[in-house]
């Protein structure tokens, strides 16, 4: 095997992006060949030594609330292209912005980054999940309710 | 960490390595997606979308940030001997350590913003390689071979490192 062809390989290996022919071609050369066996741990312990686990999230809470709520959205129904009738949201999702921050108490104790995120991202994974709203979801958004 | 606000603000964190500026960034990020909304027409997934805007507003950070360098990579080893050999110990965990975690920062920093965007992407992110070609607007093709050698500069970089650090 040509070894500058198969360093791609070694990283593709490493980053499970091979197809499983290729890989177990890679891996049986790997057995046999110290050169790449080398190569392949010097990138592995590289990669372990500058990029550690990311370290936990502070907002860990939100990441589920958010999450649960785009999985209430995307839970399966009759799926319609995003059409263009949709764009009046676009105006309407700035609506709902600004009366969130007209109505947000002062003593809100989570940060108000977060929760505008958090709001976005669920609203916008439900503008963008490929169906439209029914009238209640729409009311609810344009109300900026959360769900 | 899933939601659109934990994946722009764990590639702002990684990428700046620094957490108000992060923060700020990702701030910025939202208000910038949110002004473009018109923009985004669906032709890839909003979180590509989004991670393409975030990618470019990091990007352009760590551009102006590497104009204003200070300390160079060797002046740190000189500083921060032992700690260079330990980054390499299988057991070590820089993020227990401030010394290394500063020199696993320093060696961050000499890689260029475009490299260190495509390194973050794949060993911090997790992003495949589809995913990075459509956050990058490239080929599959130039995903890959940029990322070879953004990994080869850092592992040359590592290495000088680590033998400055020996030799000390
Ligand atoms: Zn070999």
């Amino acid at each position: 095997m040509d070894h500058s062809i198969l360093k791609d390989q070694l990283f593709a290996l490493y980053d499970g992006e091979l197809d499983p022919a290729s890989r177990r071609d890679v891996e049986a050369h790997l057995a046999g060949c110290r050169e790449c066996r080398e190569s392949y741990d010097r990138w592995a312990m590289t990669a372990k030594a500058i990029f550690p686990a990311p370290k936990p999230a502070t907002s860990e809470f939100f990441v589920r609330t958010v999450m649960n709520r785009i999985h209430e959205l995307e839970s399966p129904r009759p799926v319609r292209r995003w059409d263009l009738s949709l764009r009046w949201l676009v105006p309407a999702i700035g609506m709902a912005f600004a009366l969130f921050l007209a109505i947000m108490p002062a003593s809100q104790t989570m940060s108000m980054d977060n929760f505008l995120f958090q709001e976005m991202s669920g609203h916008l994974s439900w503008v963008y999940s490929n169906r439209s709203p029914n009238n209640d979801e729409t009311l609810q958004f344009i109300m900026g309710e959360t769900q | 960490m899933r939601s659109y606000q934990g994946k722009v603000l764990g590639l702002c964190t990684s990428l700046l390595n620094n957490a108000s500026e992060a923060e700020d960034a990702a701030q910025e990020i939202f208000v910038k997606a949110y002004q473009a909304l018109g923009s985004f027409h669906g032709d890839s997934k909003f979180s590509t979308w989004l991670y393409r805007i975030a990618a470019n507003h990091c990007k352009d950070l760590l551009r102006k940030r590497s104009r204003q360098k200070t300390e160079s990579l060797d002046a740190l080893i000189e500083r921060s001997g032992d700690e260079v050999q330990n980054l390499w110990e299988p057991s070590f965990d820089p993020r227990n350590s401030a010394g290394a975690a500063e020199l696993v920062k320093k060696l961050l920093d000499s890689l260029s913003p475009d490299e260190m965007l495509i390194l973050t992407l794949r060993e911090v992110q997790g992003l495949s390689y589809q995913e990075i070609s459509e956050t990058l607007k490239c080929s599959l093709d130039a995903v890959k071979s940029r990322l070879r050698r953004a990994r080869e500069t850092l592992q040359e970089k590592s290495r000088h490192f680590l033998q400055a650090g020996t030799s000390k």
